[in-house]
């Protein structure tokens, strides 16, 4: 049962997220949300999730900090981490890589290819 | 510190030296003069004694010999040649100076030698005899005999008729001689005298001159030592010496030293001016360095607060952006996969209803992409303006760019109905570029081709020309007027008629590019006329600098699932074209 984690402290991006990713649900895939860095990593530790959408600018712990605990710190390799993010410029790609994001990706995304990408990643048809 | 300065040959020893050998020359000279003379006159003296001597010898001898004579002359004449041998001989032990008498006859027979008694009445034979024999009139005869120097006078005795010999007295020169040697004694103990003398004086002199020179040398050349020394220490900075030269008199170094010490003065002066504008500059310079300091400081702010406006706008206005399209194309699915097919009617007023919101939400939808690639330019213009972008500089070949370029703008070509054609060069030269943004030029020059070309063909050329690589996008659309050439580079200026020509796109595609070309030190152009299309070019200058390894032409396997920061349009293939309008 593949697990999808959404962070994001925008509730707005977390609804579209959500709502983008309901067909997944449809087949199988369980989507838990949180709201902050903090939380997120809890829940990661946790619930280990396959995947994780995570949002650069939060309070508390932000997007590259909890990146690279779970990476590092906690070195949950398995986990497929993208990035998703308003901030556009290399030198945050470049972080995002150091923190060991898998994908990173700029606001507005393409809800279509978040889906694709999300089901290429999980192996879902 | 004063530092003793010794020199080796200065003025006291040149002076010392000189004066000792005046002296010492003039001393000889005069010794040697006064020698030369006084032995002048001393043998002049000598020689006047023995001339005085000898003549009064001579005069004595001449006296006694003819007094002797006489006597002789009458004792011959009567037959008495005792009574004659009796005076001679009476007379030559008398007179101490007689050495000898010889009574002689004309045949040079002696009748009388006091001398050597044993030649009486023999033959004489010797020069001095023979010589004495001839002699008619009285004579003196000088000779030598046996080492000893005789002086004979010889008087010839005539008896009765004739010449009956002669009667010779001898003294002896010896006295004379060692008068002479004893005179000559005396000389040379004078000169003697003269030279011990006259080297004591010069001694003396040379002494006494010695040391006057060596004061007035002294005196000289002290205040000449002193001045050097001043002078040195005046090199190494201290000023303070120019008080201690004292040189009282007015002669060539009294006049150095005012001089010197005026320069001293004037030196220290000049110093510290010196010192003061070097101060005065010193606090001039921290003023401004402290302002420079603070301006920078400011700009640093400034740049900060760019940097930071950047990334907040960015992110501000994505987020509800991001909401706004995302939100609406989840509705457009839902409303399209589930409401529609749900309303089954035949109502017109329904079906309109529902078209109208199938299309009004499309429109949103691309307006709101429109809004995205806006903001995504107006960013990445003001960032490359600002210097905020991070180029990725590495050697490549534009061919490789091409293909992708083309590739990504595929489907635009298709949905239009219009033709690429490409005209790639062989053996193209490396350039220095960075990838994606060459690409997003090459992508936005050919979108901006099909956008405004209804039919034909769009072609893109790429070519080596002079020291640099051009591409060049050609299409056959409307063309732009000649006029309008420098302003479809500009900002957010349209070109054509405002109120027909509605703008489709940003207007910021070819600043943008034209920004990155020019970061890339080449140029972009276009060559146009109206009705004629249009020819966008651009070079890139080869890379000068030989590049280590190969270039790897690759083209990615998959460029759809490139999601990187480099603000690529989010999807060239969802740009709703418009039929008209500006670049």
């Amino acid at each position: 049962m593949p697990k999808i984690l959404i962070v994001d402290d925008e509730p707005h991006i977390r609804l579209l997220l959500e709502q983008t990713l309901e067909e997944l649900e449809e087949k199988g895939v369980t989507l838990l949300l949180a709201d902050n860095g903090e939380s997120a990593v809890e829940i990661i530790k946790k619930e280990r999730p396959n995947l994780v959408l995570l949002d650069i600018m939060m309070p508390k712990l932000n997007g590259f900090d909890v990146c690279n605990k779970v990476k590092h710190e906690l070195n949950m390799k398995d986990v497929y981490i993208i990035m998703l993010t308003a901030k556009g410029q290399e030198f945050d790609k470049k972080r995002g890589e150091q923190a060991g994001a898998d994908v990173y990706m700029t606001k507005p995304f393409n809800p279509d290819a978040i889906v694709e990408m999300v089901s290429n990643v999980l192996g879902i048809k | 510190m004063r530092e003793r300065i010794h020199i080796k040959r200065g003025i006291r020893w040149k002076l010392l030296t000189t004066m000792i050998g005046l002296i010492v020359g003039l001393l000889l000279t005069f010794t040697f003069l006064q020698i030369s003379t006084q032995k002048d006159i001393l043998e002049k003296e000598l020689e006047r004694r023995i001339y005085l001597m000898k003549k009064n010898l001579v005069e004595q001898g001449a006296l006694l010999s003819d007094n002797l004579a006489r006597q002789t002359e009458e004792g011959i004449a009567s037959f008495n040649f005792s009574h004659v041998t009796e005076i001679i001989k009476k007379t030559v032990s008398d007179h101490k100076e007689l050495s000898y008498i010889i009574l002689m006859d004309s045949s040079c027979v002696a009748y009388t030698h006091t001398l050597q008694s044993e030649l009486q009445q023999e033959k004489l034979i010797a020069d001095e005899d023979t010589f004495a024999a001839v002699q008619e009139k009285a004579v003196i005869n000088e000779y030598e005999k046996g080492g000893n120097q005789f002086m004979e006078m010889i008087v010839p005795l005539n008896v009765g008729t004739g010449k009956w010999g002669a009667l010779r007295l001898g003294f002896s020169l010896d006295v004379l001689h060692k008068e002479i040697e004893l005179s000559n004694k005396e000389i040379r103990k004078k000169i003697q005298d003269i030279i011990i003398r006259s080297v004591i004086t010069a001694v003396l002199f040379i002494i006494i001159g010695a040391v006057v020179v060596y004061m007035i040398s002294t005196k000289l050349s002290r205040p000449l030592i002193r001045l050097t020394e001043s002078a040195r220490l005046l090199a190494k900075g201290d000023f303070a010496i120019s008080a201690n030269i004292k040189v009282n008199s007015r002669d060539e170094v009294g006049m150095l030293a005012e001089s010197f010490t005026e320069m001293a003065e004037n030196l220290k002066t000049s110093y510290e001016k010196l010192e003061e504008y070097s101060r005065t500059l010193e606090q001039k310079v921290e003023e401004r360095t402290s302002e420079l300091r603070e301006a920078n400081e400011k700009l640093k702010e400034l740049d900060k607060i760019k940097s930071d406006f950047l990334s907040t706008v960015s992110h501000e206005l994505r987020t509800p952006l991001t909401s706004v399209i995302g939100f609406t194309k989840i509705i457009k699915k839902r409303f399209e996969e589930i409401i529609v097919p749900q309303i089954k009617t035949e109502d017109g007023k329904t079906l309109k209803a529902m078209r109208q919101i199938g299309e009004n939400v499309g429109i949103i939808i691309s307006e709101g992409e429109r809004l995205t690639s806006l903001i995504n330019d107006v960013l990445d213009l003001s960032k490359i303006e600002a210097g905020k972008v991070e180029w990725k500089m590495e050697p490549l070949l534009m061919s490789d760019i091409i293909a992708q370029a083309t590739a990504a703008t595929h489907s635009l070509f298709e949905q239009k109905g219009l033709k690429l054609i490409k005209y790639v060069e062989d053996n193209l030269p490396v350039i220095n570029g960075d990838k994606y943004r060459l690409m997003q030029v090459v992508i936005n020059l050919i979108s901006n081709a099909v956008k405004f070309t209804d039919e034909g063909i769009v072609t893109c050329a790429v070519r080596k020309t002079g020291n640099g690589v051009t591409v060049s996008v050609i299409d056959t659309g409307r063309g732009i007027a000649p006029s309008d050439h420098v302003n479809v580079f500009e900002k957010f200026k349209q070109v054509g008629d405002t109120l027909t020509d509605k703008p489709s796109g940003t207007g910021l595609g070819l600043p943008i590019c034209k920004q990155i070309i020019a970061h890339h030190g080449g140029r972009i152009w276009v060559e146009s006329e109206p009705g004629k299309g249009s020819t966008f070019s651009f070079t890139i200058p080869i890379m000068t600098t030989a590049g280590t390894g190969q270039i790897r032409s690759d083209i990615p396997a998959n460029q759809a699932q490139d999601y990187t920061t480099a603000p690529a349009r989010p999807s060239v293939k969802h740009r709703k074209e418009r039929s008209c309008g500006g670049r």
